[in-house]
């Protein structure tokens, strides 16, 4: 909202500041959020919180700064001359929505000429934040801006017969001031006269039909309290907000009406014009509203007690009435603009505390009282993640939780149907985030493709975040992930060694280590298993399991949308962190001593088929080695001559060790001799030997 | 096996021992020394014919010399005195360095500070249903937030949506905790705005409570500015300006002096010479109430920010879309 500086010091008895209002508006909660100049004034845009209804006007404000600067007599006093209520008007006013209008009065004036407004007038209107129009609508305009009574003016010989209060009919229409047409719906109220004709959509805009135009003779003069609720609705539905509107949806004061319909007759007929009388409905009933507030606790927020005369003095100056002030606890009396607002005790604790000025209260921490408090497992297991990758060279990405089923597509099909049945937004902001995101990896590949056109070589993203699913029993599951891409050489511009491109197994490297840290399990605890997933180039995709349950999985994507230009193999995975953190081990690890003997190494070799799942041989080795077999290498994997084409030779040192004794090579070589026995003869493998 | 195979089978082994650099006594014993596998060979040329067994030796020799210098170089390393001096301007080979994204740099450092506090870190659910996003904290059913056009309701679900804000945690934590209670509650939240370059329709939140017998506005304002002076090195003034929320009362924001102009004005605090920081105030009675304490048992305040907005002013980003734009580039130069 924008103010006038001149305009404001026509509300105070004397002069104040430009900076005594600043500050002011400030202290009291109403910020200045900018101050420009315009000709000799001074504006300040204000943020108006929307509790505040009372102080979208002048005099409301000239209230909060008076008692911020506690200056009570600083506010001038309302006056305004008062005419009869209740007269002859020659027309009535037919209510049929009594709970959306409680209160209604309709005057009528005759034989007034509409004419530009003095300057002066003008000035306050356009640093006001208002357009200027004749001298009728400005002076309608500058009064609300003044005492906060939005009004509305019509054009009397245009009415047909009585003004109908009333719901709209289905897809009635309406042709507004501003020129454009707007469709109605029964929950919105109109305005309208006998014949239907609109004249207002009620607090909100007048219509065309009814408008004061330069040749109007005969005026209506509008009213009302409406309804908050309803402006508020009616306004949302229509995508439209208006000076009127704003200050019904946030509820003018019930008991201003009469005052703003005062001071708009009299600036009127001070001009031209006779008024003829008032047309009322009026079924609302000034109910006082006390609220109590104990000293006690008054000090408890303060950390001090302000003087009982400062006390009572702040509240009056706010135009709270004391009811009673023991001297214990305090009771006002809410004034009608304050009553939607001001309902508690901390209600009058925030006034109190606004008066003083939060800055010149106390400050200090509060004192400390040390308990045991579990720790946040997830959240440590979430800062290890993250340095993992960041010190293995990848980059942290943040998505929204959104997606489309076009993206989800090649990615929803494969995986176990259950788990991702994807979740729909009710109303999603556009056609690319209707669903909440099952997995990050389309995401990912979106970044990578973004990344790709930047032209880095060397791509490796990851991020952890929530997925979202539906189960076959339609419970909606809320999912920790982590997920990431690796694409590019493993090293960049090395001159050391020959650029490597990473490969499945440089990212089954990344992902061991991941699960081996974080879990605290051993390597073997883990287990690979080619996966039926599609998006992972046929024979080069794993799932991962820690016993039977599965982790997630990891390989080189395939997918249509990966860019046309990646030129290396994209390789991903996504792991589900509860899952991970439910099987981690927590044990504390006992010491056990090295062993004082020395190793004894073995190496052989074996041709098998390309593809072989060689977990094979390493499990014969600790089946038969059993705790003998301290490690196991796979030192050298070679294809060509002299091995056939399609297999490949694999190469294993195998460590033998034992903590309580020097292991003899007749031991060792028995187990080792056992060990090719077995997979030549049960696995039927060919030993790479002479 | 054939003398030519074995020889070649000698050849890989050697250069997969080079490159994992075994040490030059273990390469001594494996090849060298007596039943070593160069040396083996060695004994096994009488059985070929002349042609052969020169060809053979002269291979056999390029072996043991490549492991003779390599014994040297390694003497270089580990011998005293003497060798070719090298460039250690040099560029190394370089061990990539990932980065965090900038959001979770500025997570984990308020995390930390609070941490340091004493308080409790929770990461709840972006699903939320709207009676803790919204009736429990007094945001009655005809409250503009509620509406579908601010609200991502959940398809065929009436009561789950997606978080608007942080704040759900409150009530729940209250309910099943007895104070004192100081809790730090963030990650995403979402609201149904259209993208442009300050809004997104998720972004992050970072919200705090404490609460306890006789918790008052000088322990609030205590709190915030030991925590905006940690947060924000080099802040001169900071001041609070009450502010409307409807789960607090009293409620204010806090400002902070630009520390970049002084308070003179500048690009950066939008020429106000102070920057808004966070929302906070007195956690309402009702809130208790409805937690099932005893009234007027406790109070609490509670606050809160929104993150996007102080890691971009922290770092001098002017869209808020770059933040999601998740480019190499930009996460490196931030977070390295």
């Amino acid at each position: 909202m924008q103010i006038s500086y001149q305009t404001l010091l026509e509300h105070f008895t004397q002069s104040v500041s430009v900076d005594d209002i600043h500050q002011a508006l400030n202290q009291m909660g109403s910020e200045v959020e900018k101050i420009s100049n315009e000709d000799d004034d001074t504006i300040f845009h204000l943020e108006i919180t929307p509790n505040r209804p009372d102080l979208l006007c002048y005099h409301g404000l000239a209230r909060e700064i008076s008692a911020g600067l506690q200056q009570p007599k600083l506010q001038k006093p309302l006056q305004a001359a008062s005419y009869e209520a209740d007269s002859d008007v020659g027309i009535t006013v037919d209510l049929h929505a009594p709970s959306d209008c409680p209160q209604y009065y309709l005057r009528k004036i005759i034989n007034i000429t509409p004419q530009p407004s003095p300057d002066e007038w003008q000035k306050s209107l356009t640093h006001s934040g208002f357009s200027v129009f004749n001298h009728i609508v400005d002076i309608i305009n500058l009064k609300m801006a003044q005492f906060g009574q939005p009004m509305h003016a019509i054009d009397a010989d245009k009415i047909v017969g009585n003004i109908v209060i009333r719901h709209a009919k289905p897809n009635e229409t309406i042709l507004c001031l501003d020129g454009k047409t707007r469709t109605l719906c029964e929950k919105d109220v109109l305005i309208s006269d006998e014949a239907d004709n609109p004249v207002a959509i009620a607090g909100v805009i007048g219509a065309k039909f009814a408008e004061v135009t330069k040749e109007t003779k005969n005026i209506l003069l509008e009213c009302a309290y409406f309804d908050p609720q309803t402006v508020r609705k009616t306004c949302k539905r229509l995508n439209i907000m208006t000076e009127s509107s704003k200050r019904f949806e946030m509820g003018v004061d019930p008991e201003g009406l009469l005052h703003g319909l005062n001071t708009v007759t009299d600036a009127l007929l001070n001009i031209n014009g006779q008024l003829v009388g008032t047309a009322v409905h009026q079924n609302y009933s000034a109910e006082d509203k006390s609220v109590t507030l104990s000293l006690e606790r008054l000090q408890l927020y303060f950390s001090l007690l302000p003087e009982h005369s400062w006390i009572e003095n702040s509240m009056r100056s706010l135009g709270f009435e004391i009811e009673a002030f023991s001297g214990t606890q305090i009771t006002v009396k809410v004034p009608s603009w304050r009553q939607r607002d001001v309902k508690y005790d901390v209600c009058l604790i925030e006034e109190l505390a606004k008066i003083y000025d939060y800055n010149k209260l106390p400050s200090f921490p509060p004192q400390a009282k040390i308990s045991l408090r579990p720790k946040n497992r997830w959240l440590q297991f979430k800062r290890r993640s993250e340095d993992f990758f960041v010190h293995q060279g990848f980059y942290q990405v943040v998505n929204f939780g959104f997606m489309s089923e076009e993206d989800l597509h090649g990615f929803g099909s494969q995986k176990t149907k259950s788990e991702l049945e994807p979740v729909f937004i009710e109303r999603p902001l556009n056609k690319n985030f209707t669903i909440l995101r099952p997995t990050q990896l389309p995401g990912l590949i979106k970044n990578f493709n973004a990344n790709i056109d930047r032209a880095e070589e060397q791509i490796q993203l990851f991020e952890i975040g929530r997925t979202f699913y539906k189960t076959q029993q339609g419970t909606i599951q809320e999912q920790r992930s982590i997920s990431g891409v690796m694409y590019g050489p493993h090293r960049l511009h090395d001159w050391q060694q020959p650029t490597h491109i990473n490969s499945f197994y440089d990212i089954k490297a990344l992902i061991h280590a991941y699960l081996v840290t974080t879990t605290r399990h051993p390597a073997q605890a883990f287990r690979y298993q080619p996966t039926a997933l599609d998006f992972y180039v046929e024979g080069r995709g794993s799932d991962i399991y820690y016993n039977d349950q599965q982790l997630g999985h990891m390989g080189q994507i395939i997918h249509q949308d990966i860019h046309k230009k990646s030129s290396h193999p994209v390789l991903g995975f996504e792991l589900n962190l509860d899952q991970l953190i439910r099987v981690g081990n927590h044990d504390t690890t006992q010491y056990v001593a090295p062993s004082r003997f020395p190793s004894i190494h073995k190496d052989f070799a074996f041709i098998v088929d390309q593809g072989f799942a060689s977990q094979h041989i390493v499990n014969t080795i600790r089946e038969i080695g059993q705790d003998l077999v301290k490690a196991i290498y796979l030192f050298d994997v070679y294809q060509g001559k002299p091995i056939p084409k399609g297999k490949e030779s694999l190469a294993y040192k195998i460590e033998f060790n034992a903590s309580d004794r020097s292991l003899t090579h007749d031991e060792v070589n028995g187990l080792f001799e056992e060990m090719i026995k077995t997979l030549t003869k049960t696995h039927g493998l060919q030993l790479r030997d002479a | 096996m054939s003398i030519e195979s074995t020889l070649l089978d000698i050849e890989h082994a050697l250069q997969k021992d080079l490159e994992t650099g075994m040490a030059y006594h273990e390469l001594q014993t494996k090849y060298l020394k007596k039943n070593g596998l160069i040396r083996d060979l060695y004994q096994q040329m009488g059985q070929l014919d002349p042609d052969s067994r020169q060809a053979l030796g002269q291979k056999l020799n390029t072996l043991k010399d490549q492991i003779e210098s390599y014994g040297k170089q390694a003497q270089q390393v580990s011998g005293k005195k003497s060798g070719q001096a090298i460039d250690v301007s040099r560029q190394p080979s370089m061990i990539e360095h990932g980065a965090l994204h900038p959001i979770t740099l500025t997570l984990n450092e308020v995390m930390d500070i609070f941490e340091g506090f004493g308080f409790d870190i929770v990461d709840d659910n972006e699903l939320e249903t709207t009676e803790y996003c919204f009736d429990r904290l007094r945001i009655p059913k005809w409250h503009p937030a509620r509406d579908t056009q601010d609200t991502f309701y959940i398809k065929d679900e009436e009561e789950l949506i997606l978080r608007t804000q942080t704040t759900a945690t409150q009530l729940k934590i209250l309910e099943k905790t007895e104070p004192p209670i100081n809790v730090i509650s963030l990650g995403k939240v979402y609201r149904s705005d259209e993208i442009d370059a300050t809004h997104t329709p998720v972004f992050h939140q970072i919200d705090g409570f404490m609460v306890d017998e006789a918790i008052s506005l000088p322990h609030l304002k205590g709190t915030l500015e030991m925590f905006v002076r940690a947060f924000i090195p080099g802040i001169k003034n900071i001041r609070f300006r009450p502010h409307y929320f409807s789960y607090t009362e009293p409620s204010l924001e806090l400002d902070v002096q630009c520390v970049l102009c002084g308070g003179s004005g500048c690009k950066a605090c939008k020429h106000a010479g102070w920057i808004e920081v966070l929302g906070a105030g007195m956690m309402h009675p009702n809130l208790f109430v409805d937690a099932g304490y005893p009234r007027d048992k406790y109070t609490g305040f509670a606050f809160g920010f929104g993150v996007e907005r102080i890691v971009m002013q922290r770092h001098g980003i002017e869209d808020i879309r770059l933040l999601f734009a998740n480019e190499i580039e930009m996460i490196g130069q931030i977070g390295q």
